[in-house]
């Protein structure tokens, strides 16, 4: 798959919005929490954008999910393949 | 009378929907071992009963059924180690088992803890959610967000820079919410 139409430049929104999303995994540098902050200030759609994020990494985080391993799901494949043979 | 249109293909089963019964068994057995036992199990008896699929209810529905009989079925088994066989039901096994099988189940399931059920539903909607995004969206999303691989990790298996893969977060987290807006975020 071709990732190429993510190398776009960003607008300051959804470059700001992206932070916000780095933010929640805990991962944004202090200089791009700040840049975070000074935009969400003057911007009413970043701030509901950001509030409904962190409502939505609540939700992940209650929800308590947990994912299947790439080889469990080869396994599973297997199993099925095996058994429509038979 | 409703019309019979649902297909069944279990070459698209893992793939479609393992993610979904494997969320459904573990919040339910909460053992990750005895969910994928549950699912194999579900997958056999589903290629077992497929003859007596008529299609009435979505594949998943379908599979979820046979599911929720081999999870009531897990609890019959450890009950029945206990001495206390509580969990009464009736139904056939082996080859009849189909006919039983496509009742209209709702994905719900009766638990004691409100909040169990809650979450239950919650997981439930947001895989229900992420079934309907971009596929490679959705992938990347599990593996930061429920697999907690590192940034890095993901970006060379995808061979993405970390900017990319911060706007395919973005864009699965902005899909995921409004899917899941009317209900779990207002």
């Amino acid at each position: 798959m071709s990732f190429e139409k993510y190398n776009k430049p960003l607008s300051k929104c959804l470059e700001v919005n992206c932070l916000c999303d780095k933010a929640q995994y805990n991962e944004a540098e202090k200089w791009e929490e700040q840049e975070i902050a000074e935009h969400l200030e003057k911007c009413p759609k970043c701030r509901e954008y950001s509030l409904r994020n962190t409502k939505l990494t609540e939700l992940c985080k209650k929800a308590k999910l947990e994912t299947l391993k790439e080889e469990e799901i080869i396994e599973f494949k297997k199993l099925l393949k095996e058994n429509l043979k038979s | 009378m409703a019309e019979n249109t649902h297909q069944i293909n279990p070459d698209k089963w893992v793939d479609s929907y393992s993610h979904y019964l494997f969320n459904y068994a573990i919040v339910r057995v909460n053992d990750r071992e005895v969910a994928k036992d549950l699912i194999s199990e579900t997958f056999l008896a589903g290629l077992r009963s497929m003859k007596y699929f008529k299609g009435e209810a979505t594949e998943r529905t379908w599979l979820i059924s046979i599911l929720k009989r081999k999870i009531i079925d897990h609890y019959r088994k450890i009950n029945s180690k206990k001495g206390q066989a509580e969990v009464k039901i009736n139904y056939t096994d082996g080859d009849h088992e189909g006919e039983w099988l496509e009742e209209k189940v709702a994905d719900n399931f009766e638990q004691s803890a409100e909040d169990e059920l809650v979450n239950n539903e919650l997981g439930a909607a947001i895989y229900n959610c992420l079934d309907k995004i971009n596929p490679k969206h959705a992938q990347i999303f599990k593996m930061k967000t429920i697999d907690n691989f590192d940034t890095e990790v993901i970006c060379n298996e995808f061979g993405i820079s970390a900017s990319n893969l911060w706007v395919i977060i973005h864009r699965a987290r902005t899909a995921l919410a409004e899917c899941m807006e009317e209900k779990w975020l207002k």
